[in-house]
């Protein structure tokens, strides 16, 4: 099974780089989430509910949804901060890419850790901007705003298609397409990943480590 | 159409999870017009009462209105007809004028189905996520930076539930369409769709003595617009208006009407400002024509007697200026309160006042040819009727105004040598006179 793919370009300011992705990934994250499963026996469970909370842009007028998990958002929070950094200090006028995947777990045998199966892929490429004035600063601002806007839209079309997405399995297999590690959500299995710069060697390189992977 | 039927038992389900979906949009979309940020809490327990594993607070008064809504509909959203539920968000300023801004809509739509769906796990699931974007598109349509800085001062917004087929027409010419998400059943397909606003221009007609020629221009224009101090502070406020301010940095969007109308408001004012000291100017050039005896003054002052051609006009203006002072503000006062009316006929006032108040009077160049075809006699006329500014008609837009600005600041910047070069002559110039003076 191939997993879909999706990317989005950005040119932006270097302080605008962690609510960009922020935005765009917990927009996604919010549909690709469920309540935390309690299970009550063998085959019951019930399914809790999820909170959303309002999120103001400080560098563009935009307002973007996250789901109400502490620590959701700290691990998110993170990712985007290091990739922030890694860009920011990799040169003014530097570009990088950072993705957002969802797996799900296959197993492969008793002595091999379980396979790790993508099925969708968020790729956000950011493109670095020095801008010299006031006037263009306001201008980009403005401009990000409309462009943040275009890109929720996208994505809810996306999510709405009706593609894969991993079936809710049996209650002892809840760890092969959930995260079950937050107390409050459950997200499915995702994680993610960046580099500064989208080169051919990063490619292959990264295609002959998931090959290896597989192989195992 | 689909011929698939479903059971009792899954046509129960579906009718109540439509009711509840219906329901929990229309508290999405009107909280999200309340004008704060909204924050509720991930619950891992279910408590119950949550429908779809969302925590979305209900306002009663909302859900009121919505079950009135459906209930008052004939049929079911599911059943034939399939009307549409809609719910309408508009802006209302202090002067009660109103102006929609979207129209969100969920239709049902028969022709595609899936019988393969089931009622109680996949459509109640889908319906989850469609609400999920729902909650995320209703902070991405300009609507929403409006709502949040709504005030009592300036103006609120409002909401409107009907079921039907969405009323788009309110929303101007360029109004712009998204779908947010779709649920394929087995008897149908919903869809959500919002359509709004993208340009932000009151036309709301008002009818003063019996003109209408103000609705042409769509502009709301109150009663005290024309006065003269007002439009001194208006032309002010459109400095501050026209460029953003790090406050109101989403402009046009954020506050587009107050923008838009100090804009209107400000082309209007320069040229009513521009006109009425015209109208003043020409009411004392009425004195200048004015002839001793002339019955017809008032009424036809300025039309030029040839009864005695070696009575010159300013001499005539001196013997009057005293008896005439109290008629002519008198005049200037009656002018002043139709300019309005004047203005938007384009000048042209003779047809549309009332006969007492403005007279059209030929203008006869003093020391010159009575000849309308005279140079004199052109010049004049187009003095006191000159075209509007261009920069009037054709508003550049930020971008274009940024662009020239910035294009303007490196022509300066590469020239700063010539600049200093011009200085320092005036300089040494103004030196060599201050010498050549002691």
């Amino acid at each position: 099974m191939n997993a879909r793919s999706q990317t989005f370009e950005f040119a932006i300011e270097g302080r605008q780089i962690a609510e960009v992705i922020s935005c765009m990934f917990h927009t996604i994250l919010f549909h690709r989430c469920v309540g935390k499963y309690n299970t009550k026996g063998s085959d019951n469970y019930s399914v809790g509910t999820l909170g959303y909370t309002d999120i103001d842009c400080d560098y563009t007028d935009f307002t973007y949804i996250v789901t109400t998990s502490q620590e959701l958002q700290q691990t998110i929070s993170d990712k985007i901060n290091q990739f922030q950094d890694k860009l920011r200090l990799s040169g003014l006028n530097s570009s990088g890419q950072i993705t957002l995947e969802f797996y799900q777990k296959k197993k492969s045998g008793w002595m091999f850790k379980p396979e790790e199966i993508p099925w969708e892929i968020w790729t956000i490429k950011i493109e670095q901007m020095q801008l010299s004035s006031e006037n263009e600063r306001q201008f980009m601002r403005e401009k990000l705003s409309d462009v943040l806007a275009e890109r929720v839209f996208q994505i809810t079309e996306i999510i709405n298609k009706p593609d894969y997405v991993p079936k809710p399995p049996h209650l002892s297999e809840l760890d092969l397409v959930f995260d079950t590690s937050y107390t409050d959500i459950q997200p499915y299995l995702f994680k993610i990943n960046f580099s500064d710069t989208p080169t051919i060697a990063n490619h292959v390189r990264t295609i002959l480590k998931e090959a290896f992977n597989t192989s195992l | 159409m689909s011929d698939f039927q479903l059971n009792n038992e899954d046509h129960e389900a579906l009718e109540k999870f439509t009711k509840f979906f219906l329901v929990k949009a229309a508290q999405i979309i009107v909280q999200s017009r309340l004008g704060e940020k909204k924050t509720t809490k991930s619950k891992p327990v279910y408590s119950g009462n949550e429908w779809f594993h969302l925590s979305i607070k209900d306002i009663p008064e909302v859900t009121v209105n919505a079950k009135k809504c459906l209930g008052d509909a004939q049929h079911l959203l599911i059943d034939p007809p399939h009307c549409p539920f809609c719910v309408e968000i508009s802006l209302r300023t202090p002067d009660c004028d109103t102006i929609t801004l979207e129209t969100w809509c969920i239709s049902f739509d028969d022709s595609v189905s899936d019988p393969s769906q089931r009622v109680r796990f996949n459509i109640y699931n889908r319906m989850s996520i469609v609400l999920r974007s729902l909650l995320a598109c209703t902070r991405a349509t300009p609507t929403y930076q409006l709502s949040r800085k709504q005030s009592a001062d300036k103006y609120i917004i409002c909401y409107k539930m009907y079921s039907g087929e969405p009323i788009v027409s309110h929303l101007g010419e360029h109004y712009s369409k998204k779908t947010c998400g779709s649920i394929v059943t087995p008897i149908g397909r919903f869809v959500l769709n919002v359509a709004y606003r993208t340009r932000l221009t009151m036309s709301s007609p008002q009818i003063e003595n019996g003109i209408s020629g103000i609705t042409q221009f769509g502009i709301d224009i109150k009663n005290d617009h024309f006065s003269l101090d007002r439009n001194q502070n208006s032309v002010e406020e459109d400095n501050d208006a026209q460029l953003p301010s790090e406050s109101n940095s989403s402009v046009p969007k954020s506050s587009p009407i107050e923008v838009m109308k100090r804009r209107h408001t400000s082309c209007d004012s320069v040229s009513s400002s521009h006109g009425t000291p015209d109208k003043v100017y020409y009411s004392k050039l009425r004195a200048a024509f004015a002839t001793p005896g002339t019955t017809a003054y008032p009424s036809n002052v300025g039309s030029y007697s040839r009864a005695n051609d070696s009575d010159l006009p300013f001499v005539l203006m001196m013997q009057q200026q005293e008896n005439n002072h109290q008629q002519q503000q008198h005049s200037m006062e009656q002018e002043q309160q139709h300019t309005k009316n004047h203005y938007y006929m384009g000048g042209d006032s003779e047809n549309e006042t009332a006969p007492d108040d403005f007279i059209l009077v030929e203008v006869k160049p003093f020391f010159g040819k009575s000849d309308s075809t005279d140079d004199l006699a052109l010049f004049i006329r187009s003095c006191q009727q000159p075209p509007m500014l261009e920069s009037f008609i054709v508003e550049p837009s930020l971008g274009e105004t940024i662009n020239q600005l910035n294009e303007e600041l490196r022509i300066f910047e590469s020239k700063v040598e010539e600049f200093d070069q011009l200085v320092s002559t005036l300089d040494t110039n103004h030196k060599a006179s201050l010498c050549t003076t002691e």
